[in-house]
């Protein structure tokens, strides 16, 4: 074939052109990092990559929801110890008592403490973790237990002289001394005086007989723990206090009531009464320890899908670091060998275009 | 016949060398020149004459001066010209609209999409909370302006192609007209002095440069003038008609999109719109693939993510029927008790450009709650996190994210395709120029070889004379 300069300098320059450009891929690959810095460099191993970046992403969003719900648990938990420690406290008070105590000042300081101990169940049952109420189920921005106290009369669904109507509303859970287990509130009358219709006649009557609401709900909220995976994180407060018939998963006593009642059996020297009170005061802690089990369990299970999702994530990354990070030793060698090919096209580009036949004649 | 043969013989060396050494310098000085192709004066021997009583040649002449020309190499050129010319356009368009769909260097609609839906999760944590909910909007804007991002990309991306018809069809037309100018130029010169080799040269390398502007089909005919026709179908349009040319003409209709008619040369009554059926794809040229990327390949990435879109906010009918973003929201709750607003709207057949965040939601309007009453309930934000995962039949049993991915896979091997179809086409056209300056190229060493060898005939030549001339002052001698 016949060669002609322009053949030979065209040549040069288009293998010129090709090292360049391969210089050019290996410069961007050591400044950026990666091997593959579009999908045109290689479009299955950016697929696979990004693939992987949108699954470590989600195993970050599961380890968010999880390491949130911790928050709640903890604080579930420690309103959980807390309301076991007072029933503990109850039982203590009441442990002495027999109902054939004469001395006043006896059952005076049971009553006190027994009071006591049932507002601070019940602030237990109200603890709130950033405005948001722990135990009121799915209205959580519902304040759940209300106390209340009212006139009831035996046979009659109407409670008059209540307190305060504020927060009461038809639908809702009502317990204490001499009200029917399951009953709810049918009517609220604003008053004055504020009274209530219940959907079940009192069995006793009373006067300033303690009252026991619930404004929340059963509703189970679930975080998402992995991909159609869910858990339940919070513990419906009429659940744990003041379970309805047929009961709750945990047990059947309602707590709330359970301790008025013992306070009126307190006050009225009642022997048998006091004798169940304490009775129901033990289930009462069985209640609360099976909820309490229940949490360590979920607990359990996020741990293990915490370290399940962080071990997911080290792995993908490390297959992702191997996929897309650069050998910078290699590219170095590339780099290098490249320059050396560019050098000696370089010279004998310039070596064969000074050969010429105009220099012997 | 005498000793002036003598001296015709040597004038007409003298003349025929240096029109040889004119030949050599033109090649010298063209060496650099595009499309020009070598030429070599073809000597041969003068007729004879009969000379006592035999014939005896009378010099040399030149035969004619011929250019060093392959018809083949030049249609190989030509068709290599069309279709590197056709794949170099389409890898520069889809290297413009790559970095776009380009997750693995910046978080473009992929993740802006998976935002969204992380947003949807803090919040079935934290169902009440208002930053949660804020995070939520801010998120679905973010969402919204990506889809408006990646719209607009593609459609500027084919308005700047629809843009670039008007220059290129300009070219084409001042191309045309050039090659029937200079057809009219050869037939008149080689009619008066036998070559034009310079005008059919540059009339060759205006036709490469057409073919790569479109894809053209042409014929050299006997009387030295090159026609230049299109088809479409049956009809056959004339580009260039021996001094005649045709044209391209453009729609006069911008916004929409320009048509390119070609007009035939000799009568302009026939007229072929440049369409699919005028050409295949490699065989346009530039401006085929210029209409293919905006009228196809542009479009049909305009569609699948307008299809995202469309199946993110408003589910598929089915059967089954599968909720979208909107039906999941119209089914939860807000803050307030309310149902959910629809979250996005779009208008069907534009849905990524046109979607947007319903200026009617506001924070508490997020419908979190699966209940009217209980505004801690998060069972809707959870079916809305779990539509993150649900795969749609429209697309292509895919779920969004999935769906996503697969399109900037589609654009990776797009575009590394294309590239590599360019540089093969480079390679291959390299090769071609290698073949044709191997046969047509100027080699300066031959050229000045020549140079020598007809300095030196020029020189024997003059020889001649000056011996001649000698003999004729001796025979003049005798006679005084």
């Amino acid at each position: 074939m016949r060669i002609t300069p322009n053949i030979t300098m065209q040549n040069s320059l288009y293998n010129i052109q090709s090292t360049r450009a391969r210089m050019d891929s290996i410069q961007e690959k050591i400044a950026s990092g990666q091997n593959y810095n579009r999908p045109s460099d290689d479009p299955v191993s950016v697929s696979l990559l990004v693939n992987m970046n949108d699954r470590m992403t989600a195993a970050d969003q599961y380890t968010s929801n999880i390491s949130k719900s911790d928050t709640w648990l903890k604080m579930s938990n420690t309103a959980l110890t807390g309301m076991n420690s007072f029933i503990e406290m109850a039982k203590k008070a009441v442990s002495s008592l027999s109902g054939g105590e004469t001395d006043p000042n006896v059952i005076n300081n049971a009553l006190m403490s027994l009071k006591s101990i049932k507002q601070n169940i019940v602030d237990m049952g109200n603890t709130q973790l950033n405005g948001v109420y722990l135990f009121s189920g799915t209205k959580s921005l519902t304040k759940p237990f209300l106390i209340n106290s009212g006139d009831t009369t035996s046979g009659s669904p109407t409670i008059s002289n209540l307190d305060s109507v504020t927060g009461l509303s038809a639908g809702m859970a009502i317990s204490g001394a001499g009200i029917p287990a399951g009953t709810t509130i049918s009517a609220v009358n604003a008053g004055p005086p504020a009274s209530l219709t219940l959907s079940a006649n009192a069995t006793a009557t009373a006067t300033g007989a303690a009252l026991n609401t619930y404004a929340g709900d059963s509703g189970v909220t679930s975080i998402e723990i992995n991909q159609g995976v869910t858990q339940a994180i919070n513990f419906p407060g009429d659940q744990l206090l003041t379970p309805t018939p047929p009961g709750s998963p945990y047990g059947s006593v309602d707590i709330l009531a359970t301790m008025d009642q013992l306070i009126a059996d307190v006050a009225a020297s009642n022997t048998a009464g006091i004798q169940a009170g304490k009775q129901s005061l033990y289930q009462a802690g069985v209640q609360l320890n099976a909820a309490q089990s229940d949490l360590q369990s979920r607990t359990v299970r996020l741990d293990a899908a915490n370290t399940m999702n962080k071990t997911i994530i080290s792995t993908l990354q490390t297959v992702y670091g191997n996929i897309q990070n650069v050998d910078y030793a290699q590219l170095g060698i590339e780099m290098n060998q490249q320059q050396t090919a560019l050098n000696a096209t370089y010279s004998s580009t310039a070596k064969i275009s000074q050969i010429s036949l105009l220099d012997y004649l | 016949m005498g000793l002036s043969a003598a001296f015709e013989i040597g004038k007409a060396g003298l003349k025929i060398f240096q029109v040889a050494s004119e030949v050599a310098s033109e090649n010298i000085a063209n060496v650099n020149t595009p499309g020009y192709s070598r030429q070599r004066v073809i000597l041969e021997s003068a007729p004879p004459s009969t000379h006592n009583g035999f014939p005896l040649g009378s010099g040399v002449k030149v035969s004619t001066v011929e250019r060093y020309y392959d018809s083949l190499l030049q249609k190989q050129l030509v068709n290599a010209g069309t279709i590197g010319s056709y794949d170099s356009t389409k890898s520069q368009v889809l290297q413009q609209i790559q970095p776009v769909f380009n997750e693995v260097a910046q978080e473009g609609l992929g993740a802006s999409i998976a935002g969204f839906f992380n947003a949807w999760q803090d919040l079935s944590v934290n169902p009440t909370g208002q930053p949660e909910r804020q995070a939520v909007l801010s998120r679905a804007q973010i969402m919204v302006d990506q889809f408006h991002y990646v719209d607009k990309t593609l459609s500027n991306a084919a308005t700047a192609q629809n843009d670039a018809l008007p220059s290129l069809t300009n070219d084409i037309n001042s191309t045309l007209k050039q090659i029937a100018l200079l057809n009219g130029q050869i037939d008149t010169t080689e009619q008066v002095s036998g070559n034009a080799n310079e005008m059919r040269d540059q009339r060759d390398y205006l036709i490469r440069d057409l073919a790569a502007r479109m894809g053209v089909q042409y014929t050299e005919n006997a009387n030295g003038t090159t026609d230049v026709y299109v088809t479409r179908g049956a009809t056959t349009i004339n580009l260039v008609k021996g001094t005649q040319y045709g044209s391209l003409t453009l729609s006069t209709q911008p916004p929409t999109n320009y048509t390119v008619t070609a007009v035939d040369a000799v009568n302009p009554a026939t007229t072929a719109v440049v369409d699919g059926t005028m050409y295949t794809a490699p065989n346009g040229g530039q401006l085929w693939a210029t209409l293919q990327m905006r009228d196809t390949f542009i479009p049909a990435y305009q569609a699948y993510i307008n299809n995202l879109a469309n199946v993110m906010v408003n589910g598929e009918a089915g059967p089954p029927v599968k909720p979208g973003i909107n039906a999941i929201h119209n089914a939860g709750f807000d803050l307030n008790g309310a149902a959910g607003l629809d979250l996005f709207t779009v208008t069907a057949g534009s849905e990524a450009s046109t979607i947007a965040l319903n200026p009617l939601v506001t924070q508490s309007g997020i419908a979190a709650s699966g209940s009217a009453t209980a505004s801690g309930d998060n069972a809707n934000a959870l079916s809305m996190v779990q539509l993150q995962g649900q795969t749609f039949t429209a697309l292509s049993s895919s779920s969004f994210g999935n769906y996503y991915n697969t399109l900037v896979a589609q654009v990776g091997v797009d575009v590394q395709s294309a590239q590599n179809v360019e540089k093969q086409d480079a390679a291959f056209m390299k090769q071609l120029t290698t073949l044709r300056d191997s046969s047509s190229g100027v080699s300066l060493d031959e050229e000045l070889a020549n140079l020598i060898q007809y300095q030196r005939s020029y020189q024997a030549s003059a020889k001649l004379i000056t011996t001649a001339t000698e003999m004729m002052d001796t025979l003049i001698g005798m006679l005084r």
